[in-house]
């Protein structure tokens, strides 16, 4: 009777760890499989909303000669016709009519009149925390000099792009709005 | 009599410990065979490369001997190779001049395309992984440009 026990008894422990085997395996490799493709799991991807829209109106350009050096003054306004604040924007223009060539950066040449700020390579409205906001306006101004910068002030500037963007709350980056690009073509005129 | 015990063998717990023991090391030596088979996974915030590719949107020109490229999204493109398509085959070079290319950003050259009938550019990524940074070429998502 006790020899029937004791073999009743090992029967018994060695399904237990059978079963343990069994479920250590099953879950080392849904583990294995969990890391393996854990990182295949679409996440969300930062993007700017719908309804972002820059609107530039009432737009100025002059061509100087007059002291020797030649220099090209662009006056800029803007209202945000769209449904959300806006940040600020990068500024790019062409030497030319020709949109392929948009290939002059014109941050550098922003000059902070009464609205607007440079931040690295991009021009921010200011006050820089909120942004310009549904149907708001300002007004900014480039002024183009120097050697470094001939073709663009020779042939002029023919068109300008402006990329918006608006500022992360999660990541300290800017999130390009590349939907929402102005292409706005400029007539530069001799200064009287 | 006392010899025909001693031959019976080790006990049922030590017997299942060896044999779980040798299940632990096979389940092991496995992992690490396999391992080496897998290629190692490149992610981006923790986002697997290959799908970072798709989020890549820049957009290139070539006019009049200058070719534009300008970063639309909002990922940073690390590099840039450029494969020149040319009658029946095609060579492929990383473009040297480019340094990261931020979101926003813009990068000129002037280049000549020799007997290249079109080029494609594909957006080159860099990815983090547990040995360190590596480079990732997004091949589905290049930019062909047909030149004069």
């Amino acid at each position: 009777m006790k020899k029937l026990l004791r073999l009743q008894n090992k029967r018994a422990v060695s399904e237990v760890i059978g079963y343990v085997l069994l479920v250590a395996i099953t879950l080392s490799i849904a583990a294995i499989v969990f890391v393996s493709l854990k990182t295949f799991v679409p996440k969300d991807t930062v993007q700017c909303p719908e309804g972002i829209t820059l609107t530039l109106s009432d737009n100025s350009c002059t061509y100087t000669d007059a002291t020797g050096s030649t220099q090209v003054q662009l006056n800029l306004n803007f209202t945000n016709t769209g449904r959300f604040s806006i940040d600020g924007y990068f500024i790019r223009a062409s030497s030319g009519s020709e949109p392929d060539l948009i290939i002059h950066p014109l941050d550098s040449f922003f000059v902070a009149f009464d609205t607007g700020e440079r931040v690295e390579n991009k021009i921010a409205f200011t006050p820089i925390a909120e942004g310009l906001k549904p149907n708001g306006k300002q007004h900014h101004r480039f002024v183009i000099t120097g050697s470094e910068n001939q073709e663009l002030l020779v042939k002029k500037i023919g068109i300008i792009e402006i990329i918006p963007y608006q500022n992360s709350e999660q990541e300290d980056k800017p999130i390009i709005c590349g939907n929402a690009r102005v292409l706005e073509r400029i007539t530069c005129k001799d200064a009287d | 009599m006392q010899r025909r015990r001693l031959t019976r063998g080790i006990s049922p717990v030590i017997a299942t410990v060896i044999l779980v023991a040798i299940a632990v090391s096979i389940t092991l030596l496995a992992f690490t065979w396999s391992k080496a088979l897998i290629p190692e996974q490149l992610t981006i915030g923790g986002k697997n490369i290959q799908l970072v590719c798709a989020d890549v949107v820049f957009e290139a020109t070539y006019t009049q001997g200058v070719l534009r490229i300008a970063n639309m999204g909002n990922i940073p493109i690390y590099s840039i190779e450029m494969r020149r398509n040319l009658q029946g085959s095609y060579t492929t070079a990383r473009i040297q001049n480019v340094t990261e290319l931020q979101p926003g950003a813009i990068f000129t050259l002037t280049f000549t395309p020799d007997d290249a009938k079109s080029i494609t550019l594909y957006p080159i990524l860099l990815g983090s992984s547990n040995s360190g940074d590596q480079t990732f070429t997004c091949t589905e998502h290049g930019i062909t440009i047909t030149l004069q």
